[in-house]
């Protein structure tokens, strides 16, 4: 046994005392799984990536890749994005777009007295609040504005801490809102406050990533033609989004690691992934403040139902509750020549309950931005009774 | 392998530590890498096979279990022999100590026995589940090389997936 093995051993003897019958097994000539060769340990993770492919056992998944770097390397490669998937695994994947087959199911509760907003995918196909939590908001209201602060953790909600995801901040009449990222959607954005005008190259990682503020998304809402009567129009400039991502063959970006400090971690995992030649042309100047080339989504128009002498839209079963905030959003037509791809429900959110709204979305979205939006839908008064 | 071969034909094998075991040919024919050997050299006449990879107390342990199989194989299949065999495969995971599993993980890797491994594997697997990231560490005796400012975004990351569920044993 080599030196390291003993010192091992001898500060596991002193854990012991703490350690219940089941993890006897644990202790004592066990540092030699070390050397275990790599495509042996890649059996055993693609086992347990592959079993725990649901909530909450995916926490496994999660732990694994944080038990040493060769673990994480391989659990990264193992773990497929959301996109392809349809599972969210770390917490980067709320940055990543949904599936592209289906709608990602989930729901947000909220809370009037602390003003927050939880976010949680939804574990059942009930409409029941059991789920895995995602995201939290908490709004704070300005003189001039609304600000909308979203994190990863549900504790810890300042600006400043590492959790924070990005927020949503609104105009005074609650008309017009902009959502923020925390880190750069791609590369080559630029922040509205630039620290350092440094750009990030897609191939290169930089040390240090600017942290900041990015927009990527423009909200808009009005009242259509017939006033606060009907229902209102909506409309969302996916800055960091192209609209070529919704036609064949298509690619949003996607941020590959979260960055929980202001310090670019993990070099050798880049911090974009590099999907296909069509990112070189996407990237080949800075999207954000400009709206040529930006998907852009607008509200499916509700019809007017006769019967019932109300404004209706199918939600599928997924929306129970009548409200003029519940919405379905869809690639507006004027992002190219109208296709299947048109019709499609990229964003869905409706109230449930009480205080309890579903939310279902799918590429080329994140739950970021789709929670950043439905929390447009909160505060606009466009069109409330 | 000479086709006339007598009914109960053995082979001999010799492990790391000089021991000799004289297998059946249809349990040798277990190993992959021994069958291969034999596919390509069908007119080997060799007596003793060198396993330089195998300790003696991992071969016993894997004749054991080819032979119990090989016997589940050769009755009728029903639900009542699956259970059987999960049962027989569970028993003989359970007892092992960390050491002699994965002493065995690595020796049905070397002799190529796809069933016992991917059953191996599976109990490894089974095993770190549910578990935290330091009793993992513990059990594989893996030094933890991050950082403490990587450590610190792996805690805030497993504190996102840990969320709201129950605690582990651990």
């Amino acid at each position: 046994m080599t030196i390291k093995c003993i010192a091992r051993l001898r500060s596991r003897r002193v854990v012991q005392d703490q350690l219940d019958g089941s993890d006897q097994e644990a202790v004592g000539g066990g540092c030699c799984w070390a050397n275990l060769p790599q495509e042996l340990l890649r059996e055993v993770l693609l086992r347990i990536e592959d079993s725990e492919s649901i909530w909450p056992q995916r926490k496994n998944v999660v732990a694994c890749a944080g038990v040493c770097r060769s673990w994480r390397v391989i659990v990264k490669e193992i773990v497929k994005v959301p996109e392809l998937s349809g599972k969210l695994t770390f917490p980067i994947s709320v940055k990543q777009p949904g599936p592209k087959d289906c709608l990602l199911q989930c729901f947000i509760k909220r809370n009037r007295s602390t003003q927050t907003y939880h976010l949680y995918l939804g574990l059942t196909n009930a409409l029941t609040d059991d789920g895995k939590f995602l995201l939290a908001a908490r709004k704070s209201r300005r003189p001039t504005c609304t600000d909308y602060i979203i994190s990863i953790r549900a504790e810890d909600m300042s600006k400043g801490s590492s959790t924070y995801v990005g927020k949503l901040r609104s105009n005074f009449l609650g008309t017009k809102f902009t959502v923020f990222d925390g880190q750069p959607p791609h590369a080559g954005a630029k922040m509205t406050k630039s620290r350092s005008s440094r750009l990030v190259n897609l191939k290169q990682v930089s040390p240090r990533v600017p942290f900041g503020n990015y927009p990527i998304t423009h909200i808009s809402y009005e009242l259509n033609m017939l006033g606060s009567r009907g229902p209102r129009k909506m409309q969302c400039i996916m800055d960091s989004i192209p609209a070529t991502s919704i036609g064949p063959g298509g690619v949003a970006p996607t941020q590959a690691e979260f960055s929980f400090s202001k310090v670019d971690l993990f070099p050798s995992i880049p911090i974009f992934h590099s999907k296909s030649a069509g990112m070189e042309n996407f990237l080949s100047g800075p999207l954000s403040g400009q709206k040529d080339g930006a998907l852009v989504l607008r509200n499916k128009a509700p019809r007017w139902h006769e019967q019932l002498q109300c404004w209706c839209l199918n939600f599928h079963g997924r929306v129970t509750v009548a409200s003029v905030k519940n919405f379905q959003l869809v690639a507006s037509p004027e992002n190219g020549p109208a296709g299947p791809e048109h019709e499609k429900i990229i964003l869905q959110f409706g109230k449930v309950g009480k205080d309890l709204f579903t939310m279902d979305y799918r590429y080329p979205i994140s739950a970021f931005q789709a929670f950043a939006i439905c929390l447009s839908s909160f505060d606009t008064k466009i069109a409330c009774e | 392998m000479s086709m006339a071969a007598v009914e109960t034909k053995k082979i001999t094998l010799r492990t790391a530590d000089n021991h000799e075991f004289e297998v059946e040919e249809a349990i040798a024919m277990e190993f992959s890498t021994i069958k291969t050997f034999f596919d390509e050299n069908p007119d080997a006449s060799e007596d003793t096979i060198p396993l330089p990879n195998v300790t003696s107390k991992c071969l016993s342990a894997i004749i054991e279990y080819c032979k119990s199989h090989l016997a589940f194989r050769a009755r009728e299949t029903s639900s009542s022999i699956d259970e059987q065999v999960r049962t027989y495969d569970e028993e003989f995971v359970k007892a092992r100590d960390n050491e002699s599993l994965k002493e065995l993980i690595l020796a049905a890797n070397y002799l190529n026995i796809k069933a016992l491994l991917d059953m191996l594997n599976q109990a490894v697997a089974d095993r770190i589940k549910n578990k935290s990231v330091e009793y993992v560490r513990r059990f594989f005796g893996l030094e933890n090389d991050y950082t403490p400012e990587e450590e610190a975004a792996i805690r805030a990351e497993n504190e996102w997936a840990f969320e709201g569920v129950d605690p582990d044993d651990d």
